[in-house]
Protein backbone atom coordinates (compact mmCIF):
# COMPACT_ATOMS: atom_id res chain seq x y z
CA UNK A 1 0.00 0.00 0.00
CA UNK A 2 1.77 3.68 -0.98
CA UNK A 3 1.61 6.35 1.72
CA UNK A 4 -1.02 8.60 -0.01
CA UNK A 5 -1.64 10.46 2.70
CA UNK A 6 -5.32 10.52 3.82
CA UNK A 7 -6.70 13.29 5.74
CA UNK A 8 -8.70 12.45 8.74
CA UNK A 9 -11.98 13.78 6.92
CA UNK A 10 -11.06 11.08 3.85
CA UNK A 11 -10.24 8.03 6.85
CA UNK A 12 -13.43 9.05 8.60
CA UNK A 13 -15.14 8.43 4.52
CA UNK A 14 -13.60 5.28 3.91
CA UNK A 15 -14.30 3.89 7.27
CA UNK A 16 -18.12 4.94 6.01
CA UNK A 17 -17.70 3.26 2.73
CA UNK A 18 -15.48 -0.14 4.33
CA UNK A 19 -18.60 -1.96 5.11
CA UNK A 20 -20.38 -1.40 1.25
CA UNK A 21 -16.80 -2.24 -0.02
CA UNK A 22 -16.51 -5.13 2.07
CA UNK A 23 -20.03 -6.24 0.61
CA UNK A 24 -19.46 -5.28 -2.98
CA UNK A 25 -16.10 -6.65 -3.38
CA UNK A 26 -16.11 -9.27 -5.78
CA UNK A 27 -13.23 -11.95 -6.03
CA UNK A 28 -12.36 -10.95 -9.63
CA UNK A 29 -8.50 -10.55 -8.17
CA UNK A 30 -6.47 -7.60 -7.86
CA UNK A 31 -6.75 -4.46 -9.79
CA UNK A 32 -4.55 -3.86 -12.86
CA UNK A 33 -2.75 0.04 -12.37
CA UNK A 34 -4.95 2.24 -14.53
CA UNK A 35 -2.20 2.67 -16.96
CA UNK A 36 -2.20 -0.48 -17.47
CA UNK A 37 -6.14 -0.87 -18.40
CA UNK A 38 -6.02 2.11 -20.07
CA UNK A 39 -2.86 0.79 -22.64
CA UNK A 40 -4.62 -2.35 -23.05
CA UNK A 41 -7.79 -0.98 -24.17
CA UNK A 42 -6.09 1.44 -26.35
CA UNK A 43 -4.51 -2.29 -27.97
CA UNK A 44 -1.03 -1.83 -27.05
CA UNK A 45 0.54 -4.77 -26.85
CA UNK A 46 2.54 -5.39 -23.27
CA UNK A 47 3.71 -8.45 -21.30
CA UNK A 48 0.74 -8.16 -19.05
CA UNK A 49 -1.96 -7.17 -21.96
CA UNK A 50 -4.04 -10.16 -22.04
CA UNK A 51 -4.42 -10.78 -18.53
CA UNK A 52 -4.91 -7.35 -17.50
CA UNK A 53 -7.33 -7.25 -20.68
CA UNK A 54 -8.95 -10.17 -19.15
CA UNK A 55 -9.21 -8.50 -15.21
CA UNK A 56 -11.18 -5.77 -17.21
CA UNK A 57 -13.64 -7.84 -19.00
CA UNK A 58 -14.59 -9.33 -15.77
CA UNK A 59 -14.33 -6.19 -13.23
CA UNK A 60 -17.32 -3.95 -12.92
CA UNK A 61 -14.80 -0.90 -11.41
CA UNK A 62 -12.71 -1.68 -13.77
CA UNK A 63 -14.63 -1.28 -16.84
CA UNK A 64 -16.20 1.92 -15.75
CA UNK A 65 -12.57 3.57 -14.93
CA UNK A 66 -11.74 2.76 -18.74
CA UNK A 67 -14.77 3.79 -19.71
CA UNK A 68 -14.83 7.41 -17.51
CA UNK A 69 -10.91 7.66 -18.73
CA UNK A 70 -11.78 7.27 -21.98
CA UNK A 71 -14.63 10.20 -21.96
CA UNK A 72 -12.08 12.45 -20.15
CA UNK A 73 -11.30 15.71 -21.91
CA UNK A 74 -7.45 15.81 -21.22
CA UNK A 75 -5.87 19.77 -21.55
CA UNK A 76 -4.87 20.26 -25.09
CA UNK A 77 -1.05 20.65 -25.88
CA UNK A 78 0.24 23.38 -23.67
CA UNK A 79 2.09 26.35 -25.53
CA UNK A 80 5.64 24.57 -23.31
CA UNK A 81 4.56 21.50 -24.89
CA UNK A 82 4.24 22.37 -27.90
CA UNK A 83 8.22 24.56 -27.85
CA UNK A 84 9.19 20.90 -26.14
CA UNK A 85 7.76 19.12 -29.07
CA UNK A 86 8.83 21.67 -32.14
CA UNK A 87 12.20 21.35 -30.09
CA UNK A 88 12.39 17.96 -30.16
CA UNK A 89 11.78 17.65 -33.79
CA UNK A 90 14.13 20.22 -34.80
CA UNK A 91 16.97 18.28 -32.91
CA UNK A 92 15.85 15.03 -34.36
CA UNK A 93 16.00 16.67 -38.18
CA UNK A 94 19.03 17.99 -37.82
CA UNK A 95 17.84 21.82 -37.21
CA UNK A 96 16.02 21.52 -40.98
CA UNK A 97 13.13 22.18 -39.26
CA UNK A 98 9.79 20.39 -40.81
CA UNK A 99 8.89 20.06 -44.02
CA UNK A 100 7.51 23.88 -44.89
CA UNK A 101 4.70 24.76 -47.63
CA UNK A 102 7.44 24.04 -50.33
CA UNK A 103 6.94 20.77 -49.57
CA UNK A 104 3.66 19.75 -49.84
CA UNK A 105 3.29 22.77 -52.64
CA UNK A 106 5.54 20.58 -55.67
CA UNK A 107 4.66 17.05 -54.84
CA UNK A 108 0.93 17.11 -56.62
CA UNK A 109 2.03 19.39 -58.92
CA UNK A 110 0.87 18.42 -63.04
CA UNK A 111 3.36 18.51 -65.26
CA UNK A 112 2.16 21.05 -67.42
CA UNK A 113 1.87 23.81 -64.45
CA UNK A 114 5.78 22.70 -63.42
CA UNK A 115 6.60 23.60 -66.51
CA UNK A 116 4.63 27.23 -65.90
CA UNK A 117 6.59 27.70 -62.56
CA UNK A 118 9.77 26.52 -64.36
CA UNK A 119 9.82 29.08 -67.08
CA UNK A 120 8.47 31.60 -64.27
CA UNK A 121 11.67 31.42 -62.24
CA UNK A 122 13.48 31.35 -65.47
CA UNK A 123 12.22 34.78 -66.11
CA UNK A 124 12.50 35.69 -62.52
CA UNK A 125 15.89 34.57 -62.50
CA UNK A 126 16.95 37.06 -65.68
CA UNK A 127 15.31 39.45 -64.08
CA UNK A 128 17.14 39.12 -60.63
CA UNK A 129 20.42 38.20 -62.34
CA UNK A 130 19.81 42.43 -64.22
CA UNK A 131 19.18 44.23 -60.26
CA UNK A 132 22.66 45.54 -58.94
CA UNK A 133 24.79 43.38 -56.76
CA UNK A 134 23.04 43.48 -53.46
CA UNK A 135 24.58 45.79 -50.16
CA UNK A 136 26.35 43.33 -47.96
CA UNK A 137 23.64 44.02 -45.29
CA UNK A 138 21.04 42.79 -47.73
CA UNK A 139 22.07 39.14 -47.67
CA UNK A 140 20.56 38.37 -44.44
CA UNK A 141 17.32 39.84 -45.24
CA UNK A 142 16.54 37.06 -48.17
CA UNK A 143 17.13 33.14 -48.51
CA UNK A 144 14.38 30.99 -46.89
CA UNK A 145 12.49 33.06 -44.69
CA UNK A 146 10.12 30.44 -43.99
CA UNK A 147 11.92 27.12 -43.64
CA UNK A 148 12.64 26.55 -39.76
CA UNK A 149 9.34 28.01 -37.94
CA UNK A 150 10.74 30.57 -34.98
CA UNK A 151 9.15 28.11 -32.33
CA UNK A 152 11.70 25.59 -33.46
CA UNK A 153 15.03 27.95 -33.88
CA UNK A 154 16.36 26.95 -30.09
CA UNK A 155 17.29 23.59 -29.82
CA UNK A 156 20.80 23.59 -28.38
CA UNK A 157 20.95 22.55 -24.70
CA UNK A 158 17.18 22.02 -24.27
CA UNK A 159 16.63 20.52 -20.87
CA UNK A 160 14.53 17.02 -21.00
CA UNK A 161 14.33 14.82 -18.09
CA UNK A 162 16.78 12.02 -18.26
CA UNK A 163 15.30 7.97 -18.45
CA UNK A 164 15.80 6.15 -16.36
CA UNK A 165 18.32 3.43 -17.13
CA UNK A 166 19.16 0.46 -15.40
CA UNK A 167 22.95 0.65 -14.26
CA UNK A 168 25.35 -1.84 -14.91
CA UNK A 169 25.42 -2.96 -11.91
CA UNK A 170 22.13 -3.93 -11.93
CA UNK A 171 23.22 -6.97 -14.49
CA UNK A 172 25.46 -8.24 -11.08
CA UNK A 173 22.33 -8.34 -9.34
CA UNK A 174 20.81 -9.83 -12.12
CA UNK A 175 23.12 -12.78 -12.01
CA UNK A 176 22.98 -13.24 -8.39
CA UNK A 177 26.46 -12.12 -7.88
CA UNK A 178 26.47 -9.27 -5.67
CA UNK A 179 24.32 -8.65 -2.39
CA UNK A 180 25.27 -5.43 -2.00
CA UNK A 181 24.54 -3.89 -5.28
CA UNK A 182 21.27 -5.99 -4.81
CA UNK A 183 21.00 -3.48 -1.97
CA UNK A 184 22.39 -0.20 -3.66
CA UNK A 185 19.42 -0.95 -6.44
CA UNK A 186 16.37 -1.08 -4.57
CA UNK A 187 17.55 2.29 -2.48
CA UNK A 188 18.59 3.69 -5.77
CA UNK A 189 14.76 3.01 -7.08
CA UNK A 190 13.49 4.49 -3.88
CA UNK A 191 15.85 7.81 -4.43
CA UNK A 192 14.39 7.93 -8.13
CA UNK A 193 10.88 7.31 -7.38
CA UNK A 194 10.27 11.41 -6.82
CA UNK A 195 12.31 11.96 -9.66
CA UNK A 196 9.69 9.83 -11.62
CA UNK A 197 7.27 12.34 -10.41
CA UNK A 198 9.20 15.38 -11.65
CA UNK A 199 9.47 16.01 -7.50
CA UNK A 200 13.11 17.26 -8.05
CA UNK A 201 13.40 18.78 -4.67
CA UNK A 202 13.08 15.63 -2.73
CA UNK A 203 14.76 13.79 -5.62
CA UNK A 204 17.84 15.54 -4.98
CA UNK A 205 17.87 15.27 -1.32
CA UNK A 206 17.51 11.72 -1.70
CA UNK A 207 20.02 11.29 -4.29
CA UNK A 208 22.53 13.18 -2.48
CA UNK A 209 22.29 10.82 0.64
CA UNK A 210 22.29 7.93 -1.82
CA UNK A 211 25.66 8.88 -3.24
CA UNK A 212 27.33 9.92 0.03
CA UNK A 213 26.57 6.15 1.32
CA UNK A 214 27.59 4.68 -2.38
CA UNK A 215 30.02 6.99 -4.03
CA UNK A 216 31.51 4.43 -5.86
CA UNK A 217 28.11 4.34 -8.15
CA UNK A 218 27.72 6.80 -10.81
CA UNK A 219 23.98 6.10 -10.72
CA UNK A 220 23.01 8.59 -7.71
CA UNK A 221 25.68 11.47 -9.14
CA UNK A 222 24.28 11.49 -12.49
CA UNK A 223 20.59 11.65 -11.39
CA UNK A 224 21.30 13.93 -8.86
CA UNK A 225 22.96 16.23 -11.63
CA UNK A 226 20.08 15.93 -13.55
CA UNK A 227 17.24 16.80 -10.51
CA UNK A 228 19.85 20.15 -9.63
CA UNK A 229 19.47 21.24 -13.28
CA UNK A 230 15.82 21.24 -13.17
CA UNK A 231 16.02 22.67 -9.84
CA UNK A 232 18.28 25.14 -11.87
CA UNK A 233 21.37 24.51 -9.27
CA UNK A 234 23.39 24.69 -11.99
CA UNK A 235 27.09 24.75 -9.66
CA UNK A 236 25.93 21.42 -7.87
CA UNK A 237 24.41 20.19 -10.70
CA UNK A 238 28.05 20.24 -12.45
CA UNK A 239 29.58 19.17 -9.57
CA UNK A 240 27.63 15.91 -9.14
CA UNK A 241 28.09 15.29 -13.25
CA UNK A 242 31.82 15.60 -12.93
CA UNK A 243 32.12 12.98 -10.25
CA UNK A 244 29.28 11.22 -12.38
CA UNK A 245 31.55 11.23 -15.70
CA UNK A 246 34.87 9.92 -13.24
CA UNK A 247 32.69 7.18 -12.32
CA UNK A 248 30.46 6.18 -15.47
CA UNK A 249 31.09 3.43 -17.22
CA UNK A 250 30.50 3.15 -21.44
CA UNK A 251 26.65 2.84 -20.20
CA UNK A 252 26.07 6.31 -18.88
CA UNK A 253 29.21 8.58 -20.41
CA UNK A 254 26.83 10.13 -23.73
CA UNK A 255 24.37 10.86 -20.84
CA UNK A 256 26.56 12.42 -18.65
CA UNK A 257 28.33 14.19 -21.28
CA UNK A 258 25.12 15.94 -22.60
CA UNK A 259 23.88 17.09 -19.53
CA UNK A 260 27.62 18.30 -18.21
CA UNK A 261 27.17 20.88 -21.51
CA UNK A 262 23.93 22.16 -20.74
CA UNK A 263 25.67 22.69 -16.75
CA UNK A 264 28.52 24.27 -18.25
CA UNK A 265 26.46 26.16 -20.82
CA UNK A 266 24.29 27.52 -17.65
CA UNK A 267 27.28 28.88 -16.20
CA UNK A 268 28.35 30.88 -18.90
CA UNK A 269 31.13 28.16 -20.21
CA UNK A 270 30.39 27.83 -23.31
CA UNK A 271 33.36 26.55 -25.17
CA UNK A 272 33.47 23.77 -22.54
CA UNK A 273 29.66 22.88 -23.71
CA UNK A 274 30.80 23.23 -26.87
CA UNK A 275 33.92 20.92 -26.69
CA UNK A 276 31.08 18.30 -25.09
CA UNK A 277 28.52 18.53 -27.57
CA UNK A 278 31.45 18.06 -30.53
CA UNK A 279 32.14 14.81 -28.75
CA UNK A 280 28.69 13.61 -28.72
CA UNK A 281 28.34 14.85 -32.41
CA UNK A 282 30.69 13.17 -33.63
CA UNK A 283 29.96 9.56 -32.98
CA UNK A 284 26.36 7.65 -32.78
CA UNK A 285 24.75 7.54 -29.96
CA UNK A 286 21.53 8.47 -28.51
CA UNK A 287 22.90 12.32 -27.98
CA UNK A 288 24.29 13.07 -31.48
CA UNK A 289 21.43 14.48 -33.81
CA UNK A 290 20.60 16.37 -31.03
CA UNK A 291 24.43 17.56 -30.28
CA UNK A 292 24.90 17.91 -33.76
CA UNK A 293 22.04 20.44 -33.45
CA UNK A 294 23.67 21.98 -30.99
CA UNK A 295 26.66 22.66 -32.68
CA UNK A 296 24.90 24.28 -35.17
CA UNK A 297 23.04 26.21 -33.40
CA UNK A 298 25.89 27.40 -31.80
CA UNK A 299 27.77 27.94 -34.88
CA UNK A 300 25.39 30.45 -36.17
CA UNK B 1 -2.39 19.64 -50.21
CA UNK B 2 -1.82 20.39 -46.62
CA UNK B 3 1.04 21.20 -45.30
CA UNK B 4 3.46 19.66 -42.42
CA UNK B 5 2.49 22.84 -40.42
CA UNK B 6 -0.76 22.36 -40.64
CA UNK B 7 -0.93 18.71 -40.39
CA UNK B 8 1.09 19.33 -37.19
CA UNK B 9 -1.79 21.70 -35.46
CA UNK B 10 -4.82 19.98 -36.73
CA UNK B 11 -3.40 16.36 -35.10
CA UNK B 12 -1.33 17.32 -32.53
CA UNK B 13 -4.23 17.45 -29.75
CA UNK B 14 -5.66 13.74 -30.46
CA UNK B 15 -1.92 12.67 -30.78
CA UNK B 16 -1.22 13.32 -27.52
CA UNK B 17 -4.81 12.59 -25.66
CA UNK B 18 -4.52 8.83 -27.24
CA UNK B 19 -0.87 8.57 -25.89
CA UNK B 20 -2.03 9.88 -22.87
CA UNK B 21 -4.60 6.52 -22.83
CA UNK B 22 -1.63 4.59 -24.18
CA UNK B 23 1.10 5.61 -21.25
CA UNK B 24 -0.80 7.47 -18.81
CA UNK B 25 2.17 9.85 -18.27
CA UNK B 26 1.59 12.72 -20.07
CA UNK B 27 5.04 13.41 -19.71
CA UNK B 28 5.65 10.31 -21.74
CA UNK B 29 2.65 10.99 -23.87
CA UNK B 30 4.51 14.03 -25.06
CA UNK B 31 7.93 12.18 -25.76
CA UNK B 32 5.50 9.72 -27.90
CA UNK B 33 3.44 12.65 -29.68
CA UNK B 34 6.78 14.18 -30.68
CA UNK B 35 7.77 10.82 -31.94
CA UNK B 36 4.83 10.36 -34.14
CA UNK B 37 5.63 13.64 -35.74
CA UNK B 38 9.04 12.96 -36.33
CA UNK B 39 8.12 9.20 -38.14
CA UNK B 40 5.30 11.28 -40.17
CA UNK B 41 8.22 14.26 -41.24
CA UNK B 42 10.72 10.91 -42.14
CA UNK B 43 7.72 9.45 -44.29
CA UNK B 44 6.54 13.07 -45.26
CA UNK B 45 7.26 12.19 -49.04
CA UNK B 46 5.06 9.04 -49.06
CA UNK B 47 2.32 9.44 -46.49
CA UNK B 48 -1.27 9.91 -47.44
CA UNK B 49 -2.26 12.22 -45.14
CA UNK B 50 -6.16 10.73 -45.76
CA UNK B 51 -4.74 8.00 -43.68
CA UNK B 52 -4.11 10.96 -40.65
CA UNK B 53 -4.41 10.83 -37.93
CA UNK B 54 -5.03 6.97 -37.68
CA UNK B 55 -1.32 6.78 -39.33
CA UNK B 56 0.45 8.26 -36.43
CA UNK B 57 -2.38 6.80 -34.03
CA UNK B 58 -0.31 3.28 -35.11
CA UNK B 59 3.34 4.87 -34.42
CA UNK B 60 1.52 6.00 -30.86
CA UNK B 61 0.42 2.42 -30.71
CA UNK B 62 3.82 0.81 -31.43
CA UNK B 63 6.16 3.18 -29.15
CA UNK B 64 3.99 2.86 -26.26
CA UNK B 65 4.59 -1.08 -26.51
CA UNK B 66 8.29 -0.10 -26.58
CA UNK B 67 7.40 1.72 -23.33
CA UNK B 68 5.99 -0.91 -21.55
CA UNK B 69 8.55 -2.99 -22.78
CA UNK B 70 11.21 -1.41 -20.86
CA UNK B 71 9.24 -0.26 -18.28
CA UNK B 72 8.30 -4.02 -17.51
CA UNK B 73 12.68 -4.74 -17.73
CA UNK B 74 13.68 -1.49 -15.66
CA UNK B 75 10.96 -2.93 -12.86
CA UNK B 76 12.31 -6.49 -13.46
CA UNK B 77 15.79 -5.77 -12.66
CA UNK B 78 15.04 -3.42 -9.93
CA UNK B 79 12.68 -5.91 -8.40
CA UNK B 80 14.66 -8.89 -9.30
CA UNK B 81 11.41 -10.91 -9.37
CA UNK B 82 9.05 -12.73 -12.13
CA UNK B 83 6.80 -10.75 -14.13
CA UNK B 84 3.91 -8.82 -12.59
CA UNK B 85 1.54 -6.08 -13.19
CA UNK B 86 2.83 -2.57 -12.01
CA UNK B 87 1.03 -1.76 -8.25
CA UNK B 88 -1.77 -3.97 -8.61
CA UNK B 89 -3.03 -4.64 -4.92
CA UNK B 90 -6.13 -2.51 -4.88
CA UNK B 91 -9.05 -4.09 -3.76
CA UNK B 92 -11.83 -4.93 -5.96
CA UNK B 93 -15.06 -3.57 -5.62
CA UNK B 94 -18.25 -4.77 -7.04
CA UNK B 95 -20.86 -2.40 -8.78
CA UNK B 96 -22.86 0.08 -6.65
CA UNK B 97 -20.31 1.59 -4.86
CA UNK B 98 -19.66 4.62 -6.82
CA UNK B 99 -23.43 4.52 -8.13
CA UNK B 100 -24.70 7.31 -8.10
CA UNK B 101 -26.94 9.31 -10.70
CA UNK B 102 -25.43 12.88 -9.72
CA UNK B 103 -22.13 11.57 -9.98
CA UNK B 104 -20.43 12.56 -13.00
CA UNK B 105 -17.67 10.69 -15.01
CA UNK B 106 -14.76 12.77 -13.63
CA UNK B 107 -16.11 12.13 -9.47
CA UNK B 108 -16.12 8.65 -10.48
CA UNK B 109 -12.71 8.83 -11.95
CA UNK B 110 -11.30 10.38 -8.78
CA UNK B 111 -12.72 8.61 -6.45
CA UNK B 112 -12.02 5.22 -8.15
CA UNK B 113 -8.28 6.67 -8.37
CA UNK B 114 -8.07 7.55 -4.47
CA UNK B 115 -9.77 4.85 -2.80
CA UNK B 116 -9.59 2.05 -4.77
CA UNK B 117 -6.06 2.83 -6.59
CA UNK B 118 -4.50 4.54 -3.61
CA UNK B 119 -2.89 7.40 -5.52
CA UNK B 120 -1.91 10.42 -4.38
CA UNK B 121 -3.62 13.70 -5.38
CA UNK B 122 -0.40 15.13 -6.54
CA UNK B 123 -1.01 11.50 -8.98
CA UNK B 124 -4.21 11.67 -9.92
CA UNK B 125 -3.88 15.94 -10.78
CA UNK B 126 -1.19 14.83 -12.78
CA UNK B 127 -2.56 11.72 -14.54
CA UNK B 128 -5.56 13.88 -15.49
CA UNK B 129 -4.32 17.22 -16.05
CA UNK B 130 -5.78 19.04 -13.21
CA UNK B 131 -4.97 20.94 -10.36
CA UNK B 132 -4.81 19.17 -6.96
CA UNK B 133 -7.26 21.90 -5.75
CA UNK B 134 -9.97 20.49 -8.67
CA UNK B 135 -9.12 16.84 -7.55
CA UNK B 136 -9.60 17.63 -3.98
CA UNK B 137 -12.62 19.47 -4.74
CA UNK B 138 -14.08 17.18 -6.71
CA UNK B 139 -13.52 14.46 -4.42
CA UNK B 140 -14.96 16.30 -1.28
CA UNK B 141 -18.29 16.77 -3.41
CA UNK B 142 -18.41 12.79 -4.49
CA UNK B 143 -17.77 12.60 -0.93
CA UNK B 144 -20.73 14.45 -0.04
CA UNK B 145 -22.90 13.10 -2.62
CA UNK B 146 -22.11 9.34 -1.67
CA UNK B 147 -22.35 10.15 2.34
CA UNK B 148 -25.88 11.38 1.89
CA UNK B 149 -26.83 8.05 0.02
CA UNK B 150 -25.07 6.09 2.62
CA UNK B 151 -26.89 7.07 5.48
CA UNK B 152 -30.42 7.49 3.33
CA UNK B 153 -30.12 3.79 2.79
CA UNK B 154 -29.14 3.03 6.42
CA UNK B 155 -32.19 4.89 7.20
CA UNK B 156 -34.49 2.85 4.80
Amino acid sequence: MKNSQFDAEEKEFQREIASALDQLRANVGPCPHPDQLMAAAAGVQFTDADAVGKHSAACPVCRELIRDLSSHEYPSVSDEEDRRIRARLAAATGGRGTPGWWTSWWRPMPVAAAAAVAIILLITGALVLRQPAQRPGDAAKTVEPSRVPPAVARVAFVLEKAAIKVPAAAALVYRGDAESGKNFLNELASALEPYRMDNYTEAARRLDALARKYPEYAAPYYYLGVSRLFLSENEPALAALNTARRLADDSLRDDVSWYLAIALERIGRSEDARREVEGLCGHAGEYQQRACASVKELGR
Amino acid sequence: MQSYESVYRKHRNAVMRFAIQCVGSRDIAEELTAEAFLELHRHWETIDTERLPSWLFTVVKNRAADHWRRTELERRYFASEPSRPEQPHAPVVGYGLFDNQALKPIHRICLTLRYVHDMSLGEIAGRLGLSEVQVKGHLQYARGLLRKQLSGEAGK
